[in-house]
């Protein structure tokens, strides 16, 4: 007895006719031992795990910058953030070959004869054509976005987000979907759980085939050594972005720490922010009690504290730099606030999202929150904030604020 | 569990009017495919109601052009050079060529956004600070002659073994 959902899923439809069969359509016309369910479920498991390490590691980047109401963001360790946002870039570039490699592995699926035999294959196959899509597009936009190209007509980090649950979602479905090839594909080559569920026929061309493998012109040997040294190349040439040691050996990357004004990378320039003209009527406004006006004279007569902290940028690169200035609840405390008060610093700079970020309780306590006048024993430069830009522990570069001119209670910007 | 089990167990077997495979099963098919078809949902209202922000049309732009990118450019390049090393290279020389050729190939496809430089800005030294074009060149190169090296090492081997 078969139940009715297979009966309408399963039911067989007519193929179109056998002229129609041809070039890449015809039986045989990709010849490789390559092309099979086995190395496509194995390649599958490493790119489906790298594909949830990004999708985890955005979707806390995400919270951290947009955090829903019960998501605190604490402010130790102070790497924490460098690490996550460093390893989801990275993931991300790794899954560039493994995705390549996976879909290299499938391509003769697409010519699939008849091209859909039954309703589910139907189905199948636009779900298949959502995860296509919605993968190739997360790493290709992602790849361009670290570039600071942006030819997309869409807002990058809006449009990553959601296509990023599309992306997951579609992974899971297609997980669900090829649960037997799965099964079969990971258990071990000879074992009876490699050919579970299939007819003797079925069975044993796939034992054929995964047999040739191992000995083809281009071997299985070959194929995983092309996989693991596509990934390992990538990594290598770009992760010294946020592995500072590796600076040097990743010459690919699109940053090193230590390069740029006084050692530390920059992502928005003082020209870009129209910030360059900063002269002696600056005042920094601490808005409380007992309000604040201060010149840079008497935010340098507060006792002042150095912090060795990373700016860590969105953008998957980081790097370390020491800071000194006046804590952030030292100030606090001389407008008349609690030292955890949630606070929005407001920037100089005229336009952008990003001119107004939200310091929540925990970094705002937080001893090692500066504002900081000074990087690596210098005035800061421009760039980097001239004259005053907070410094947090544990949150991404967009957050920490450059050319600070306010600090008002409350929640107002990107992290509140 | 042997090959000629999951057959016994086929309980539609009886059925000459059953699909040709089950949707149905396995059981655990179904933590996959219900919250994943929940992501994919929750994902596209996102898309609806982000607004101005996301232009659909541009959306579907990026998301049907990278499907069609990877499926009618760079895969089919790839298997066109594999048909051309079935032709050219002796079968030795073949799994070093087609290593060689994927790690330069991968190369080149990350780097080129960097060589380009289109978001390059020139008051901010500290972003793209390198010659990409230049050291994607070298990389390549050196890759390539690696395995010409490999390749033809295998070649000669084989010549002697045979």
């Amino acid at each position: 007895m078969t139940r009715a959902l297979d009966r309408v899923l399963g039911a067989r439809l007519p193929a179109p006719p056998e002229q129609l069969r041809r070039g890449p359509f015809r039986p045989g016309a990709f010849p490789s031992p390559l092309h099979s369910e086995r190395r496509a479920a194995r390649t599958g498991a490493f790119l489906g795990l790298a594909f949830t390490v990004c999708f985890l590691t955005g979707l806390l980047s995400h919270w951290v910058q947009q955090p829903p109401g019960w998501f605190s963001w604490p402010a130790s360790p102070s790497w924490l953030y460098r690490v996550s946002q460093g390893t989801h870039v990275a993931t991300g570039l790794a899954s560039i070959p493994l995705l390549l490699v996976k879909l290299w592995t499938v391509y003769p699926k697409l010519f699939e004869w008849p091209p859909a035999g039954s309703p589910a294959r139907a189905v199948s196959r636009l779900a298949v054509l959502v995860l296509v899509g919605a993968s190739v597009m997360q790493l290709l936009t992602g790849l361009i976005n670290i570039a600071e190209w942006y030819p997309f007509g869409f807002f990058f980090t809006t449009t990553h987000y959601w296509t990023g649950w599309i992306a997951i979602g579609a992974v899971l479905v297609h997980v669900g979907a090829k649960a037997p090839e799965i099964r079969r594909g990971l258990a071990r080559r000879g074992s009876p759980g490699a050919t579970a569920g299939l007819d003797d026929a079925t069975a044993a061309e796939l034992t054929a085939v995964d047999t040739e493998a191992e000995v083809s012109g281009v071997p299985r040997r070959a194929f995983v050594l092309a996989a693991g040294l596509t990934v390992g190349a990538v990594t290598l040439t770009t992760v010294g972005q946020s592995v500072t040691p590796l600076a040097r050996v990743s010459v690919l990357g699109p940053r090193i720490a230590g390069v740029g004004p006084q050692g530390l990378p920059v992502r928005q320039t003082a020209e870009r922010a129209g910030t360059t003209d900063v002269g002696a009527d600056y005042r920094l406004v601490v808005d409380g009690p007992d309000r604040l006006e201060l010149s840079l004279a008497d935010l340098q007569a507060f006792p002042q504290h150095t912090e060795r902290l990373p700016i860590s940028c969105v953008e998957g690169w980081s790097a370390n730099a020491t800071w000194t200035g006046v804590r952030l609840a030292d100030l606090l405390e001389a407008a008349g606030l609690p030292r955890d008060t949630e606070v929005t610093v407001e920037s100089l700079q005229t336009g952008g999202l990003y001119r107004v970020s939200t310091v929540s309780p925990p970094h705002a306590r937080s001893p090692r929150t500066l504002l900081a006048l000074r990087l690596n024993g210098e005035e800061l430069a421009p760039d980097h904030g001239y004259p005053v830009r907070l410094i947090a522990p544990n949150r991404p570069g967009v957050m920490q604020t450059k050319w600070v001119t306010r600090v008002t209670p409350g929640a107002g910007g990107i992290g509140g | 569990m042997s090959t000629a089990a999951p057959r016994a167990a086929d309980p539609y077997l009886s059925d000459p009017r059953r699909p040709a495979t089950s949707a149905l099963t396995p059981w655990w098919r179904w933590l996959f495919l219900l919250p994943g078809l929940a992501a994919v949902l929750y994902g596209v209202r996102g898309l609806l109601t982000a607004g101005g922000r996301v232009p659909l049309d541009s959306w579907l732009t990026w998301f049907v052009g990278s499907a069609l990118l990877s499926d009618l450019v760079i895969t089919p390049v790839w298997i066109a050079l594999g048909w051309l090393s079935t032709r050219l290279l002796p079968r030795a020389a073949r799994p070093a060529a087609v290593v060689g050729a994927a790690v330069s190939g991968v190369l080149t496809l990350v780097a080129l956004p960097f060589v380009l430089g289109k978001g390059y800005d020139p008051a901010n030294p500290s972003f793209l600070p390198r010659d990409y074009g230049q050291t994607l060149l070298v990389l390549v190169l050196v890759v390539l002659a690696v395995s010409a090296v490999v390749g033809t090492v295998a070649v000669l081997r084989e010549r002697r073994r045979s």
